[in-house]
Parts: C-alpha cells; structure tokens; sequence
C-alpha cells in the first residue's frame, strides 16, 4: 500500500529568508509560473500568505515591464 | 521621502548619438519633476519576453530615485509618454533603496 499522505511544503521565503522577492530577480521569479507565463496558486508552490502576495505582485510588475511574459503561444 | 525605481527601455536600433541625447532627455524630465538621481545603472540588451512596437530586444535602464514631491509621477510621465526611442517605463516604489543597504 502506497501512503497517500504527501509531505507538506515549506514556504522557500520563510525558511530561506535571504531571497528577495523582487521584480528584477526573474530567475526566482520563474519558479512561481507556469510553463504557459501563470502565476501558480498556492498549493503548488507551497508559499505562505504572506510570501504568495509579494510573489504575485512582483510577478505582475515584471511582467510590465516585459521581464516576464504575460502569455506564451 | 520616497523611495522609487525608475526602469525603463530604450530602442536597440537608435545610434549612439540619439542614445545619448534621450538618456539626457529623461534624466532632465525627470530632474525638472522633483526627482533626484541617486544612481544610474545600464543593465544592458535584454530579450524581451514580448514584442514591443515590433521589437524583439531592448535596452534596459535602471535608476534609483528619490522624491519628495507627490505629483512628481504624474507629470514626469506626461513627458515620457511621448518620448521616441522609450519602448516601456516603470516607477516601482520602495521601503528602502537596495544601494542602501549594501552600504
């Protein structure tokens, strides 16, 4: 019998509280979307609250400024 | 005091003389508006991750700002809205200047 409990995530901010998040820093930005250019939701990235809103918010001012994409084809 | 960054791109086809000239342009624009330069910073030709006016790369600039002045976006932007060789700009506000911190 497999155990279908999964290990629950640790957000990466509070446990490594050197990362930034900012705007600029798109290659950790890259790990909070998606291969099509989404923000990923909560329970994939395993971000807190906290953490999550400042990923969103930087992720959406990149995507301003064409760091990030908004959509791919 | 507010503490703002300032990125913006640049054409990658403009010549060297024109570069300058807008470089100058906006700083002046956003000197006359309240802003003080606290540091510029070329970050280079970059891939843009989307077309921009039929343009694949740009040049992208950083600068570090500080204002005191509440209106000090509002009217720099009506000048560098109509700025040519300007492909996208952007005021990001901050708690603390990153140049602060390392020194």
């Amino acid at each position: 019998m497999f155990d279908k409990r999964k290990k629950r995530k640790v957000c990466l901010f509070c446990k490594n509280p050197s990362i930034e998040i900012d705007y600029k820093t798109v290659n950790v930005l890259k790990k909070f979307v998606s291969d099509r250019g989404k923000i990923l939701p909560r329970r994939v990235t395993g971000a807190c609250a906290a953490h999550q809103r400042k990923i969103s918010n930087a992720v959406k001012q990149a995507r301003n400024i064409a760091l990030l994409p908004f959509t791919t084809e | 005091m507010k503490h703002y960054e300032f990125m913006f791109i640049l054409r990658t086809d403009l010549d060297e003389e024109t570069k300058t000239a807008t470089l100058a342009r906006i700083k002046e624009v956003i000197e006359k508006n309240g802003f003080s330069v606290l540091k510029e910073e070329n970050r280079g030709v970059q891939k843009l991750a989307y077309e921009i006016n039929k343009q694949v790369s740009g040049n992208y600039f950083l600068y570090y700002l500080d204002t005191e002045s509440t209106t000090a976006i509002k009217t720099a932007s009506v000048t560098l809205n109509i700025l040519p060789g300007m492909l996208r700009y952007i005021f990001i506000k901050k708690e603390k200047h990153e140049i602060e911190k390392e020194a």
